[in-house]
């Protein structure tokens, strides 16, 4: 989770304080996890010891108001356009999931794809509610929003391949 | 509201006899927003016609309000669908003849309300589709958006309780489907209105509070 | 609804159909018209009779073939009629027709009979007035004959007949005059008529077509044809020169002797059937218009329906929208027909088509039967539909 490039994003925008960096950060995320202190200022320390932040102004005094170096915006430059472990396709939850279910009968198998289906749906429901009741401007959330709706139904899609291909086993089994 | 139990329908198709529905069970509550979902030919669009009343089926009791629409004869059926039901379609079924406007106004037509009075119903409702600016064009001069737009227009001019939608964005690419259906989300809120649809994309479906799925003429 | 070259053609096909209607209608009320006129003449004319001469034989499909008298012999078949009857022989003359000047000018074409008075009571016309000079006797002249020359009714002038000043007393209708039937036996058929007192009428050249019998009002219609009967039998015995028979008549069996007008009812019927292929072709016309319209239209029908429209509501709209252009179609084909009757009346001499009041009204009364029933029937389709089947052009999925 880059929860550090998000701040260097953000300073590049203004300089700011640790408190307006975790609000900013937990409203770009559309509060789904938000930080606590104890995160914010650790890495806020890592950011500072690798010369990516600076502080402004007096050390000694209460606010610590932050601000990004060329460094920095290199290494947000750097990170932003390096194609990374986006989604490990093949590795992720739902593929464990899928090894464990192997192990299950087949009909078991069937009845938890249909209730796992279901339960996508429900998650599709809430995305694209949170899509409706979006105030205007928010390009990225809803660039956001979609990318999860889309990856949901592209999940949907596969269940419902699944779904059929049993069935159709289960026909020539019965 | 509406209640369905164990509707069976089936047609003589090309090969014989086709089971459309094979003995489904709903219940559309007042207020509601209920997407119907499945693939084509599951028989999700049979049963949103026999919600309309714009088809019959052959066993089973189909209930608005506690009545019985079997005691409906055609002309009770009629005004039900003038009274209640507002249609939208896959295809927007615009009269191709008519103006924007007219086309918006068909139902008032039979409601016998008189022509003066037809501006100051049709005009809120061009106005909040944003096509007041078009209400001279007819439905060849217009994009797939605003003729569908149009077409709701027209579903809501009788102010119906119940919105009944058919694919309604079957026809249109995603910029405009996710538009229209937008508008029918939250005219339907605003409304109070109970809004039935029926489509085979899950995006489209999960807009609604609560979704079903049919298959093979039942739901699953 | 209508595409536009169906509306056309609904117009054109309700025109034609109008039009070959019309034509029926008119000669039908001509039709008719004539045979009140024919059974009321048939009655006057069963109060009349006709005695004449006729050959034995008669060759089928012939007219009536008429021997004419000369004076002496009306005078001896003049014997034979009972005292009491009234009668006028009518007579030509077949030689030296009279000079008739007016103006001092020659008329020609006049065609000239010669009676006594009782013509006119015979015929239902008043008695001619009595002259200051009655030996100058009477002159009576038919309606037409001073329409072509153009003399007014009020300026009647002096005719000079062979030289003798005579002055008009009497102006008839040629119809009064003669029936068709007579008309046809004497030598034209001149609507150009002047009667001349009978004594006028020199012997070498007068010969008498017929006299003229009127029953008596104290006889029944049996008694009547039983005392003609007497007549002829009397005549026939006395001078019957073997092959030519003194015949008397009354004057519907005398024209009832002359073969049927066949022209009249073969015209009648010919018109007859051209305005049955007329309609018919107009009814199918309409009715594949309708039809095919309906089907085309199936889409709007389940729109409207869903809109919430009842099946009444489509089912009159499409029928005014089928009865706006079939009332245009009629308009047109009345204006044409009554064109086209007006020419054909001028054309065709002895059938007239009547074109009234009666026959717009008849034609649009059709029209809108026809209408009614041309959009119901294939409506009926529709009818028997859900309006989401009509929404569809597939069957259900």
């Amino acid at each position: 989770m880059s929860v550090k490039h998000i701040f260097l994003a953000l300073l590049t925008v203004e300089d700011l304080h640790g408190y307006d960096l975790k609000q900013r950060y937990d409203s770009l995320l559309l509060h789904e996890s938000e930080l606590n202190f104890g995160q914010v200022y650790s890495t806020l320390n890592r950011l500072e010891r690798d010369g990516f932040i600076a502080l402004l102004g007096n050390p000694e005094s209460e606010k610590k108001v932050y601000t990004i170096t060329p460094l920095g915006r290199g290494e947000l430059t750097h990170w932003l356009v390096s194609p990374g472990k986006e989604s490990m396709v093949l590795y992720d939850e739902l593929s464990y999931k899928l090894a464990a279910m192997d192990i299950l009968s087949q009909k078991e198998f069937f009845q938890i794809l249909q209730a796992y289906k279901k339960q996508l749906v429900k998650e599709m429901q809430l995305l694209t509610k949170k899509k409706l009741t979006l105030p205007q401007g928010h390009l990225g959330a809803k660039l956001l929003l979609d990318r999860g709706i889309l990856k949901l139904e592209a999940d949907i899609s596969w269940t419902e391949k699944c779904l059929e291909l049993l069935e159709k086993e289960g026909d020539a089994v019965c | 509201m509406l209640s369905l139990n164990h509707i069976e329908k089936s047609y003589r198709g090309t090969g014989g006899k086709v089971e459309a529905l094979k003995g489904v069970d709903l219940e559309v509550s007042k207020g509601e927003f209920l997407a119907i979902m499945g693939k084509s030919g599951c028989g999700k669009s049979t049963v949103l016609n026999i919600l309309g009343c714009m088809d019959g089926y052959d066993s089973g009791t189909y209930l608005i309000e506690e009545k019985d629409t079997k005691t409906l004869d055609r002309k009770g059926k009629a005004l039900l669908r003038r009274q209640k039901f507002g249609f939208v379609f896959q295809a927007f079924h615009l009269l191709p003849e008519l103006t924007v406007f007219q086309n918006a106004a068909l139902p008032l037509a039979y409601k016998k309300l008189p022509k003066s009075k037809w501006r100051a119903v049709v005009l809120p409702l061009l106005e909040r589709l944003d096509l007041a600016h078009l209400e001279n064009r007819r439905p060849c001069e217009l994009s797939g958006g605003e003729q569908q737009r149009t077409a709701i227009a027209r579903s809501l001019a009788n102010d119906p309780e119940v919105l009944l939608a058919d694919e309604p964005t079957g026809n249109l690419d995603s910029e405009n489907s996710e538009r229209v259906m937008e508008l029918l989300a939250g005219l339907r809120l605003a409304g109070r209105k109970t809004l039935v649809l029926v489509t085979h994309d899950v995006k489209i479906a999960s807009y609604a509070d609560r979704v079903v799925e049919m298959r093979d003429g039942r739901i699953v | 609804m209508l595409k536009p070259i169906y509306r056309f053609f609904l117009i054109a096909g309700m025109a034609m159909g109008v039009i070959t209607g019309v034509f029926f209608l008119c000669s039908f009320q001509r039709q008719l018209a004539d045979q009140t006129a024919a059974e009321e003449a048939k009655r006057a004319m069963a109060q009349s009779a006709v005695l004449y001469r006729t050959p034995k034989e008669t060759p089928e499909n012939t007219l009536l073939a008429l021997n004419s008298m000369s004076l002496s012999e009306c005078e001896r078949a003049m014997e034979a009629i009972p005292k009491g009857w009234q009668y006028a022989p009518i007579a030509q003359r077949f030689r030296d027709t009279p000079v008739i000047k007016a103006e001092g000018l020659v008329l020609s074409d006049v065609e000239v009979l010669y009676s006594t008075p009782s013509f006119f009571p015979l015929r239902g016309m008043e008695f001619p007035e009595e002259e200051e000079e009655p030996a100058a006797g009477f002159c009576a002249v038919s309606q037409s004959f001073l329409e072509a020359h153009g003399w007014e009714q009020g300026t009647v002038p002096t005719l000079e007949i062979d030289g003798v000043p005579k002055k008009i007393t009497a102006v008839f209708t040629v119809a009064q005059a003669a029936s068709q039937t007579e008309f046809s036996l004497l030598s034209s058929d001149t609507s150009l008529l002047l009667v001349l007192p009978y004594e006028e009428a020199p012997a070498a050249s007068t010969e008498v077509f017929y006299i003229l019998l009127q029953k008596p009002e104290e006889l029944s219609q049996t008694e009547f044809r039983a005392e003609l009967s007497s007549i002829e039998e009397t005549l026939n015995q006395k001078y019957g020169e073997g092959e030519i028979l003194f015949r008397a008549q009354t004057g519907s069996d005398f024209e009832a002797a002359l073969s049927p007008k066949a022209t009249d009812a073969t015209t009648f019927l010919g018109i007859v059937f051209l305005a049955f292929l007329g309609e018919l072709l107009a009814g199918i016309n309409l009715m594949s218009l309708a039809s095919a319209g309906i089907l085309e239209n199936r889409r709007h029908f389940g729109i409207k329906l869903a809109a919430g429209a009842s099946y009444g509501d489509l089912f009159r709209e499409f029928l005014a929208e089928l009865l706006a252009l079939c009332a245009k179609g009629t308009l047109l084909g009345m204006a044409a027909s009554a064109i086209l009757v007006y020419y054909a009346n001028r054309a065709v001499d002895d059938f007239l088509f009547l074109f009234n009041g009666y026959t717009v009204a008849a034609s649009a009364c059709v029209m809108v039967l026809v209408c009614l029933i041309s959009s119901y029937l294939p409506f009926r389709q529709i009818l028997k539909e859900e309006p989401a089947a009509l929404l569809q052009k597939e069957p259900n999925t």
